[in-house]
C-alpha cells in the first residue's frame, strides 16, 4: 500500500475528478491526504478524507474572458496561489511523507515541493486548458507563461531553471478526458487520457423528481456559477429560445429562481440540480462547456449545445462540435432563435446523439477514476521499486 | 440660403470686429482664470479656444480645411498661418466672406486662405475634397443638423476629422421656464434651435462617423458673456444708439444686445451649454473590417454603430479564436495572403493582445495591403 497526496486548487471543477480518484485509492487500501483549504475541501472530498490543512482564501476575478482572462489566471490566481500555498505543500509532504503526489497542473506549488523533495508526481489535467497547448501559436505568450513559472521556480529557492514545463510532470500525466473527444493530439509519452472521474454525490431529496414528464424530452441548461453581471443576458435569451417548445421540451434551467421570474410552466429554475442523476433522463445538455459537464453529459451519452464562456471552454465546445457529439453557439450573442435551432438540432438529429455514444462508449473504455487510480498505484509501485533498486545498489557497492 | 442669418451677421460685423476683434466666437479660459477687467486679454482667450479645439479634434498642420460659418476669418488665418493648412472659408454674409479676403491678404494669406458666400450645405466642393471640417459656433444657424453632418461624411475624404464648437443646450427635457428662455436666445441671435452635445454625437454617428466624442466647454467659456468681457453696453444705457442703429439697420441688429445677459442666464442655470463634438470619418478598409467582423460575429446592421476604432477584440467584442480565424481566413481572401492577421497576432504578448482594437486591425489591414502592393512592384 501507499501514500498519496493530492494538491488541488479550491475550485470545485478541479477538485471533482481528482476526489473521485482519491476515493477509488482509499477504498483499495492506500493512504490519501489533501493539502488544501479544510473549509474548501472538506464538502468536495467527504467526511472522512484526511486533510493537511492549508488556510486558502478561495478568490478569483471573474469579470474577464478571452486573453485578458488568461492573463488574471496567471497573474492573480496561479501565481498568487502557488506563494500562498508553497509553504504549507511543504509541511504536508514532510508530515504525511507522500510516496507519490498528484498535483493539479495549475497547483504549481505542489510541483515545486516534489521537485524539492523528489517525490514522484502526477500531474492531473480536470481541465483542458493546458492539454490542446492553446498558446503554441502564440510564442510570447507561451514565453510569458513560461517566465512566470521560472519565477515560481527561482522565487521557491530552487536552484538554476525549471528542468521541464511545471504542468507537465516527466513521470505520468493524468487527464480526464478521452481521444474521442479531443481528437488526435500530440500527446506526452506518459499521458494516460482517463475519461471523466465521476463520483456518487449526496443525493438532493427536495429535488422535485414527479415534475419530470416522460412523455417529453428533458433539457438541462446548466452555465455554471454564471453572475448575473456577467451573463450579458443569456438566460433571458435561452428562456424565449426554449419558450415554444413546451409541448415535447421540458427543462431544467440552474440559476437562482430570482434571476428567471416569468418561467413558464415548462421550465424548472432551480439554484442547484442533482445533475448525476438526472444525466440518465436528459436528451441534451445545454452548457458553457466546463469540462465536468461536458463529460458527464458525454459520458451518459447526451449530446450539447455549448455555450462558452472563457477558460477551456472555447476549447470543449470545440471539440463537442468536431467530435459531432454537439453545437457550439456564442455565449454573448447568439440570438433566441438560433439557440432554438441548436436544442432543437441536438435533440432531434440521430447522427448528434450517435456521435455523443460513441464518446461515451471511448469514455467508459478508458476506465476513469479506478483507470487514473490504477496509474498512481503503478507510479508508485515503479517509484518505490528505484529506490529498493537504489539501496540494493548502495548495499552491493558496499560489500 | 437663410436670408435671416445673413442679414444678421451683414448688418452686425463691424459692431463683433469692433468690440471682439477678429474672433466672433467665444473666449476660453482655465478654471478661476478671470477675464481682463479692461478687456485687453479678451483676444488671447478667443485664441485660446481655436488652439483647444485644433488639439481636440485633432486638425493636423497643412490639412485641407473646410471652415464652415468662417466669419470674418479669424481662425481661419491662424489655421492658415500658424498652421500652414490650406483653408477655404464659407459664410453666408457676403460682407464677412469680403471681410475676411480682405484680412487674408493683408497678413499674406491669400494663397492659403479663400472666401466665399455659400450655404454649407451646398457648397458644391466635390466628394472627399477636404482633410478637416472645421465648424466654430456656426452649428447652431444649420436648422438640418442631419444634413449637415451627411454633407460633412461626403466632403471628407476617408480618415478626415470633423471639428466643431457649438452653442448647445443641456441635453433632456427644459421645462417651461428654462425653454423661454433658449427660445429668446434663439430670437435675437437668429437661430433655429440648439440641440445637447449628446445629440451632436447621436447625429455624427448616425452619418456614419466613428471615434465620435464630445467635451463641455461651458465653465470654460462662460466668462466671454461676463458684461467688462463682453463690452456689450445694456440697450437701456444708449438708448438713443439704439433707436437709430435700429432705424439704419433693421431691428434685427438689437439681437446683438440682448444676447449678454441673456446668455449669462443661460451658462449660470445650465441650461445653454457648450463644447467642441470630434469625428473621424471612417476609411474604406475600417469599414470593410466592420463589415467582415459583423458578418463573423453573426451581428445584425444596427450592430456596426456600436464598434468603433477603439472598441478592443478580446475584452469588448469577446473575439474567440475561432472567430479570430474566421476573420483572419476572411482578410486574406480579400485583400491577399500577405494580409496575414493570425501571423500577426502570433507574434504579439498578452498586453498587446489584450489591447488590440478595430482600429488596429484596420492600420494593420492597410500597411500590409500598401506593403504587398509595393512589394509587387
Amino acid at each position: 500500500m501507499s501514500r498519496f497526496l493530492f494538491v488541488s486548487l479550491p475550485l470545485t471543477g478541479h477538485v471533482n475528478p481528482m476526489a473521485a480518484v482519491a476515493k477509488t485509492l482509499t477504498a483499495q487500501g492506500h493512504d490519501v491526504a489533501w493539502a488544501g483549504s479544510e473549509a474548501y475541501l472538506r464538502p468536495l472530498v467527504g467526511p472522512d478524507a484526511a486533510i493537511q490543512q492549508i488556510p486558502l482564501r478561495p478568490h478569483r476575478r471573474q469579470a474577464d474572458r478571452g486573453m485578458a482572462a488568461a492573463k488574471t489566471r496567471w497573474e492573480e490566481y496561479i501565481v498568487p496561489h502557488c506563494r500562498v500555498s508553497l509553504k504549507g505543500v511543504d509541511k504536508a509532504v514532510r508530515a504525511f511523507g507522500p510516496d507519490v503526489m498528484a498535483v493539479d497542473q495549475h497547483a504549481v506549488a505542489g510541483a515545486l515541493v516534489a521537485h524539492r523533495y523528489g517525490v514522484p508526481w502526477a500531474s492531473m489535467a480536470p481541465t483542458t486548458m493546458e492539454l490542446t497547448r492553446p498558446y503554441r501559436a502564440l510564442p510570447k505568450v507561451e514565453a510569458w507563461i513560461q517566465a512566470l513559472m521560472a519565477k515560481m521556480w527561482s522565487d521557491a529557492g530552487l536552484p538554476g531553471e525549471p528542468p521541464h514545463d511545471l504542468r507537465f510532470s516527466p513521470h505520468l500525466l493524468i487527464a480526464f478526458t478521452g481521444a474521442a473527444l479531443t481528437g488526435p493530439l500530440s500527446w506526452p509519452d506518459n499521458a494516460a487520457l482517463v475519461g471523466p472521474a465521476l463520483a456518487e454525490r449526496p443525493a438532493d431529496l427536495d429535488f422535485p423528481r414527479d415534475w419530470l414528464d416522460p412523455g417529453r424530452k428533458h433539457v438541462l441548461i446548466s452555465m455554471g456559477t454564471l453572475a448575473a453581471e456577467n451573463s450579458h443576458g443569456f438566460y433571458e435569451r435561452a428562456v424565449e429560445a426554449v419558450r415554444p417548445l413546451g409541448d415535447r421540451v421540458q427543462v431544467i434551467l440552474t440559476a437562482p429562481p430570482e434571476t428567471i421570474p416569468d418561467a413558464p410552466d415548462h421550465i424548472l429554475v432551480r439554484t442547484r440540480v442533482p445533475v448525476l442523476e438526472l444525466m440518465p433522463r436528459l436528451d441534451a445538455v445545454v452548457s458553457h462547456g466546463g469540462l465536468n459537464t461536458v463529460c458527464e453529459a458525454l459520458a451518459h451519452g447526451v449530446p450539447l449545445v455549448v455555450a462558452p464562456i472563457k477558460g477551456d471552454q472555447p476549447i470543449n465546445a470545440a471539440q463537442v462540435q468536431a467530435a459531432g457529439a454537439g453545437v457550439r453557439v456564442s455565449f454573448a450573442r447568439v440570438r433566441p432563435e438560433a439557440l432554438r435551432a441548436a436544442i432543437v438540432t441536438v435533440l432531434e438529429e440521430l447522427p448528434v446523439r450517435a456521435a455523443a455514444e460513441a464518446v461515451r462508449d471511448s469514455f467508459a473504455a478508458a476506465g476513469g477514476a479506478a483507470a487514473a487510480a490504477e496509474q498512481l498505484a503503478r507510479l508508485a509501485r515503479d517509484g518505490q521499486d528505484a529506490s529498493r533498486r537504489e539501496r540494493e545498489g548502495s548495499l552491493e557497492s558496499l560489500s | 440660403m437663410n436670408t435671416a442669418v445673413e442679414r444678421y451677421y451683414d448688418t452686425t460685423l463691424d459692431l463683433y470686429e469692433e468690440l471682439w476683434g477678429e474672433h466672433v466666437h467665444h473666449g476660453y479660459w482655465d478654471e478661476g482664470e478671470r477675464p481682463d477687467a479692461d478687456g485687453a486679454d479678451r483676444h488671447s482667450a478667443t485664441d485660446r479656444l481655436v488652439h483647444e479645439l485644433v488639439g481636440y479634434a485633432g486638425v493636423p498642420a497643412g490639412a485641407r480645411v473646410l471652415d464652415v460659418g468662417c466669419g470674418i476669418g479669424g481662425p481661419a488665418l491662424y489655421l492658415s498661418g500658424a498652421l500652414g493648412c490650406a483653408v477655404v472659408g464659407v459664410t453666408l454674409s457676403a460682407q464677412q466672406a469680403a471681410r475676411a479676403t480682405e484680412k487674408a491678404a493683408e497678413a499674406g494669406l491669400a494663397e492659403r486662405a479663400e472666401f466665399h458666400q455659400l450655404d454649407a450645405l451646398s457648397t458644391g466642393f466635390p466628394d472627399a475634397s477636404f482633410d478637416v471640417l472645421w465648424a466654430v459656433e456656426s452649428l447652431m444657424h444649420i436648422a438640418d443638423r442631419d444634413a449637415f453632418f451627411a454633407e460633412a461624411m461626403r466632403l471628407l475624404r476617408p480618415g478626415g476629422r470633423l471639428a466643431i464648437a457649438t452653442w448647445s443646450q443641456r441635453d433632456g427635457e427644459l421645462n417651461a421656464e428654462e425653454q423661454d428662455l433658449v427660445d429668446q436666445i434663439l430670437k435675437h441671435q437668429v437661430m433655429p434651435s440648439f440641440s445637447s452635445l449628446e445629440e451632436h454625437e447621436r447625429m455624427a454617428a448616425a452619418a456614419g462617423f466613428t471615434e465620435v466624442a464630445s467635451v463641455d466647454w461651458s465653465r470654460a467659456v462662460a466668462n466671454s458673456w461676463d458684461p467688462e468681457f463682453a463690452l456689450i453696453k445694456k440697450p437701456e444705457h444708449g438708448r438713443a444708439t439704439m433707436v437709430s442703429l435700429a432705424r439704419e439697420r433693421g431691428a434685427d441688429v438689437l439681437g446683438f444686445f440682448y444676447a449678454g445677459p441673456l446668455m449669462k442666464k443661460g451658462f449660470d442655470t445650465g441650461v445653454i451649454t457648450y463644447g467642441a463634438v470630434r469625428a473621424v470619418k471612417p476609411t474604406q478598409t475600417y469599414r470593410e473590417i466592420v463589415e467582415m467582423l459583423r458578418t463573423v460575429l453573426d451581428e445584425d446592421a444596427a450592430w456596426s454603430a456600436t464598434v468603433s476604432p477603439a472598441t478592443t477584440l478580446d475584452g469588448q467584442l469577446e473575439l474567440e479564436s475561432v472567430e479570430l480565424t474566421a476573420l483572419s481566413d476572411a482578410l486574406r481572401t480579400r485583400y491577399g495572403a500577405h494580409v496575414d492577421l493570425a501571423a500577426h497576432v502570433a507574434g504579439l504578448d498578452v498586453d498587446e493582445i489584450i489591447a488590440l482594437t478595430v482600429g488596429d486591425l484596420a492600420a494593420f489591414v492597410e500597411a500590409r495591403a500598401e506593403g504587398g502592393q509595393a512589394g509587387g512592384a
